[in-house]
């Protein structure tokens, strides 16, 4: 007798019922769920709390596996990044003079103009995670909710307890010790930015892609190279100047009445230290 | 199937996948060892079953995610369902045959995910290159698919009884 395919099921309509409600479930919680709703978002972030532990439990024990792997594998790029940002650290010492002199020439003119700037503050975290699945393109960061984090802050890179750094991306959602950022990569990212003097509207297009900056009039003078940055609208969703990332490509669109520019993020994506900028953003 | 066994295989999977798997990338690609778990019970055990384990697999694992809810559970049921119902086999058949195709399947799942995902209107298809996360993943599976096919015998018969029942006789 020729061997069966697979084991023989008892009780096939039954199952077949539960496979077609399970389609069915399936399909209802995908709709319920897309981002414009998202009325499940608290559901995910309860079960997530919960797991939380587990993860940072595992985490731990793994780490050094993920380490090995790392090193293993990205040693080469480590050293060329750290040959490259040795060369940049000596430039930027270099600099750092010439800034605490700008900045306290603008704090003189602020202060004979009357003008009071609220200084932004800010809250290192730690990437504990990387995206978890092959189209999941967001990280988790070490706080949340508890440490006054809320849905919509930007986060940038950086060191230091000022805004310095590069956008990294906004909180996602928020759970109690734990946050979910979007990187600015991802294609549904959108925020408003500004290169030389004006503003448009700047969008992610993948990972590993520049961003897309549209809607900046033909009149501007955008050169290879210029710094964006996010918009001085007081409606922004992120605080005003904060880097975005330097110019690599501009074109006229079909029209000729405005630029289409090609931006890389100044953010090192694959860093482990951000900042939570912790501003409300507009309602 | 023993619900029970195959509930502490999925559930370490999902462990798996969250801690000790969400370390490794290549080239932004990563290993998703959920679905070689699906795959495996689709096309060992059947198409109903794996349409099951698909539904509860994804689902625990989309509850850690930023894609909508039931995206996962959708495409792993589907994954599960079909292995089971296309692809021409023998439980007799060995080992590694078996394992080609659990991986052959995981390359082709990471494949329609990204295009249902498209589809509802995400962006899944503009992160790393398609195909490298259908080689990455198939590789990574066809590593884990003896241990996946072993797990998935032991939660249909058990040791004991798995002298009787031999997959691969």
């Amino acid at each position: 007798m020729a061997p069966s395919r697979r084991y023989p099921s008892s009780n096939r309509s039954n199952k077949s019922t539960i496979r077609v409600l399970l389609l069915l479930s399936a399909l209802t919680l995908l709709v319920l769920d897309l981002p414009a709703t998202r009325p499940l978002r608290p559901v995910r972030n309860a079960v997530a709390t919960v797991f939380s532990p587990v993860r940072a439990a595992g985490r731990a024990v793994f780490s050094p596996v993920g380490n090995g792997w790392k090193g293993a594998f990205g040693y080469d790029d480590v050293k060329a990044d750290n040959e490259k940002l040795r060369a940049e650290l000596d430039e930027r010492a270099s600099q750092d003079a010439e800034i605490a002199r700008l900045e306290k020439r603008v704090a003189e003119l602020e202060r004979m103009n009357e003008v009071t700037v609220d200084a932004l503050r800010v809250r290192l975290a730690e990437v504990t995670a990387d995206p978890l699945s092959n189209f999941d393109q967001s990280v988790q960061i070490d706080l949340g909710s508890k440490q006054g984090v809320k849905r919509g802050m930007a986060v940038i890179t950086g060191l230091t307890t000022g805004s310095r750094g590069g956008l990294y991306g906004r909180v996602d959602q928020v759970r109690a010790n734990s946050s979910t950022v979007k990187l600015l990569t991802t294609p549904s990212f959108a925020v408003g930015a500004t290169v030389a003097g004006h503003t448009g509207v700047l969008e992610g297009q993948g990972r590993g892609a520049d961003l897309r900056l549209t809607g900046i009039s033909a009149n501007a003078e955008v050169k290879k190279g210029a710094w964006v940055y996010t918009s001085t609208s007081d409606d922004s969703q992120f605080p005003k100047n904060l880097v975005v990332g330097r110019v690599t490509r501009a074109d006229k669109d079909a029209t000729d009445l405005s630029w289409t520019i090609e931006v890389e993020p100044l953010a090192d994506l694959g860093g482990q230290l951000v900042k939570v900028v912790y501003k409300d953003p507009p309602r | 199937m023993i619900p029970r066994r195959i509930a502490a295989v999925l559930v370490g999977a999902v462990l798996l996948q969250l801690t000790l798997f969400a370390q490794f990338s290549y080239e932004g690609a990563r290993p998703e060892v959920i679905v070689l778990v699906v795959l495996a019970v689709g096309y060992l055990v059947g198409p109903d079953e794996g349409a099951i384990v698909g539904f509860a697999g994804g689902l625990a694992f989309d509850v850690h995610l930023t894609t909508p809810l039931g995206l996962t559970a959708l495409v792993y049921l589907l994954a599960g369902f079909a292995i089971g119902r296309i692809v021409p086999g023998t439980t007799d058949g060995p080992w590694w045959l078996t394992s080609l195709v659990l991986a052959a399947g995981s390359a082709v799942t990471m494949v329609v995910y990204g295009f249902v995902g498209e589809i509802v209107g995400l962006d899944t298809l503009h992160g790393p290159a398609i195909g490298t996360i259908a080689v990455f993943v198939a590789l990574v599976n066809l590593v884990f698919a003896p241990l996946a096919i072993r797990l998935v015998r032991w939660t249909r018969y058990g040791s004991r009884s798995r002298r009787r029942h031999s997959v691969y006789a």
